[in-house]
């Protein structure tokens, strides 16, 4: 009954493994969207190009996954609230530590652009 | 709310669990004790840890399984991890539970062994703190006032099915542990009765907030009762089923009683005891002394959750003084007194320490000797009712039965308790006070510059003093009333009446005993009374009893 019923669990979660929706980029969950997985392959250019004034960004964390908690726009501002969740390397490390982050973003023509300082899980030397 | 605090609730499981165990006696000696030790450690360890695995494993895939709102990332090294953990702890766990199974039903030892007895309340503690912060994690994201919290959910689940399954295995009469066969419930009790008592005191403390503020037209950040409603849900069920259901239907062990006491008198009772006394210490702070501040709406500010904490820690108080009571009469007595005691002589301490401080005026400093000494009041106004209301129950106690209220060992330890507190207490201010006078008198700091460190010197001193000189007199008296006897020790060589030898040599006569089952052993047909005056009666102190079918034999031992 439990063998069956564990088995059946795994399956389920197995078939049931998510791939994010592709979000459209002109909006602002869709720009933080396209800012993270930039991060999350470590391309730093790419993830600059989503941020107001392009500062030099360092992103050296890259085995996280992100999930959105909620986002509001007002005028030609939007805020856009993630939680990150860091993963350990080995089965070991734990089930990794999540940390909440609210982008703040600003329409800038067609699109939306990330304002500093909140830039996790990059981050920018301020000039 | 995070589980970081789980592995201090381990060790303080084991260690209370432990001590207690310690008080059942063992079973009879067998050769294979020492290896048997060393493989239970391993053996209680390896299966505490492929079940702590599986859990974490199955809540991890139970957790993938619940759709979020997903930006970046797939979850794919998660979900591995659950796996990996659900594929390899799980099949071990259920093999390792089948040998544990099938070891506890073919042997006594096993059920009668430290690390079965120690297992189950660890492991059911530890899953049940889980369930416990999981499922109010989860009420609150289902109550929509919180974040997402699917992990949560997993948790929950995995978690409890893991305690279920432990708690039907402690529940069973062929498979419970022979040591401590209640611990287990007493934990889980402790920990329904604490989230509940938290749920209900923060719930209530929010609400009277509310009236408080609505009543005098500040409004402060208005704080969700969610979290803490849930918590008062999440800790009646816990509550229910273990104490209600269970425990409170059980006779009175000694893990039990650690339980009603500890958690429920001593919990309930300095809680009220120190919310009425800050409660009592702000009205007089407000009309005799010097408050920090002018408004009266900020002095009060904290009412709410005083009222709140003075009316939950006296409901537990009340609910365990009539559970309590009848089976542990002078530990609840004595236990209540202590608290009493403690609250009354911090009082005195102050009071006299307030008097010593009043003769010299303070330089600088904002804090007076009035509001010291009202400080000290309050401690007193809420001490000595609540000692003298338990003590006096002792005394008649002690009037109506003087021999049996000596020797009881709650009246002991309370007595050594205090003298030995007040004892330390005296000696560390005494040299304190010594240090001051003399370094005054050798040409240093003159004793009016040290006024503070001198006022509160004496005033504990004075405390201590009382205290002691007080309590060695009824400590004095006890002794003349029921000295020591010599220490009884007797060993029982018999089939299974034996246990009974033990149990009333135990109570009647407080010998230790110690009970080797003989082999083929036919009919015992010698009697019990004649046995237990022929060990009253013997030379030694030391004996030892050997029953055989037709009789017995009582053996003065060196």
């Amino acid at each position: 009954m439990v063998v069956v019923a564990i088995v059946g669990l795994a399956v389920v979660a197995v078939a049931l493994r998510r791939t994010a929706p592709a979000l459209d980029p002109a909006t602002p969950e869709g720009a933080v969207q396209a800012y993270l997985a930039a991060a999350a392959d470590g391309d730093e250019v790419a993830a600059a190009e989503l941020v107001l004034g392009k500062p030099d960004l360092y992103c050296d964390q890259t085995g996280f996954a992100a999930h959105l908690i909620g986002s509001e726009v007002s005028g030609d501002t939007a805020t856009v609230e993630v939680r990150l969740t860091y993963t350990g390397d080995g089965p070991f490390d734990g089930g990794g530590y999540g940390s909440d982050q609210r982008f703040r973003l600003q329409r800038i023509g067609d699109g939306w652009l990330i304002e500093a300082p909140e830039l996790a899980p990059c981050w920018a030397e301020v000039p | 709310m995070r589980l970081i605090l789980l592995p201090g609730v381990v060790i303080i499981v084991v260690v209370v669990t432990a001590i207690l165990l310690g008080r059942t006696r063992r079973g009879p000696f067998t050769a294979d004790q020492t290896t048997g030790s060393v493989r239970r450690v391993f053996w209680y360890g390896l299966l505490a840890a492929v079940m702590v695995m599986a859990a974490i494993g199955v809540a991890g895939l139970i957790t993938a399984a619940i759709p979020t709102d997903l930006l970046v990332g797939d979850g794919g090294r998660d979900l591995a991890r659950s796996l990996a953990l659900v594929v390899v702890a799980g099949p071990t766990a259920l093999l390792l539970w089948t040998a544990q199974l099938r070891r506890l039903r073919g042997s006594a030892n096993e059920r009668s062994s430290i690390g079965w007895a120690l297992y189950l309340p660890v492991m059911v503690t530890v899953a049940l703190i889980t369930v416990v912060v999981s499922a109010i994690e989860t009420s609150i994201w289902l109550a929509g006032t919180g974040d997402p919290a699917p992990e949560a959910v997993g948790r929950t689940v995995a978690w409890g099915a893991l305690w279920w399954w432990h708690r039907r295995v402690s529940a069973a009469a062929e498979l419970s542990p022979r040591r401590g066969p209640c611990a287990t419930v007493a934990w889980e009790s402790t920990v329904g009765l604490v989230t509940l008592a938290l749920g209900l005191g923060g719930t209530l403390a929010i609400l009277l907030d509310r009236a408080y503020q609505s009543l005098f037209g500040t409004t402060l950040v208005a704080e969700e009762p969610t979290g803490w409603l849930a918590a008062a849900v999440v800790g009646l069920a816990v509550w229910t089923i273990a104490w209600l259901f269970d425990a409170n239907r059980r006779s009175p062990t000694p893990g039990l009683q650690t339980h009603i006491l500890i958690t429920g008198v001593l919990g309930g009772l300095v809680t009220s005891v120190a919310a009425a006394g800050t409660l009592l210490f702000l009205v007089a702070e407000w009309l005799l002394g010097t408050p920090e501040t002018l408004d009266p709406v900020q002095q009060f500010a904290e009412t709410p959750g005083l009222v709140s904490a003075v009316v939950i820690g006296a409901a537990l108080w009340g609910y365990h003084r009539s559970v309590g009571r009848p089976a542990a009469g002078a530990a609840y007595r004595y236990l209540a007194a202590g608290i009493g005691l403690g609250a009354a002589a911090t009082g005195l301490a102050l009071v006299v320490a307030a008097a010593i401080g009043g003769l010299v005026p303070p330089l600088a400093g904002s804090q007076t000797s009035t509001d010291v000494l009202l400080g000290g009041l309050t401690a007193l106004v809420v001490g000595v009712p609540v000692w003298w209301g338990h003590w006096q129950m002792s005394v008649r106690a002690a009037a109506a039965f003087p021999e049996a209220e000596a020797r009881s060992t709650a009246r002991r330890i309370y007595l050594i308790a205090v003298l030995g507190i007040a004892g330390v207490a005296g000696l560390v201010t005494a040299v304190i006070l010594a240090f001051r006078i003399l370094e005054a008198a050798l040409g240093g700091r003159s004793l009016s510059e040290s006024i503070e460190v001198v006022a509160g010197a004496t005033g504990t001193l004075t405390a201590a003093g009382l205290l002691a000189w007080y309590h060695l007199g009824v400590w004095r008296s006890d002794r003349r009333l029921a000295p020591d006897l010599p220490e009884r020790v007797v060993m029982v060589v018999a089939g299974p009446a034996g246990v009974a030898l033990a149990a009333r040599l135990r109570s009647d006569l407080d010998a230790k005993v110690e009970v080797i089952g003989r082999a083929q052993m036919g009919e015992e047909t010698w009697d019990l009374d004649k046995a237990m005056a022929a060990v009253a009666n013997a030379d030694s102190t030391r004996v030892m009893v050997v029953a055989s079918s037709d009789g017995f034999e009582v053996i003065p031992l060196e």
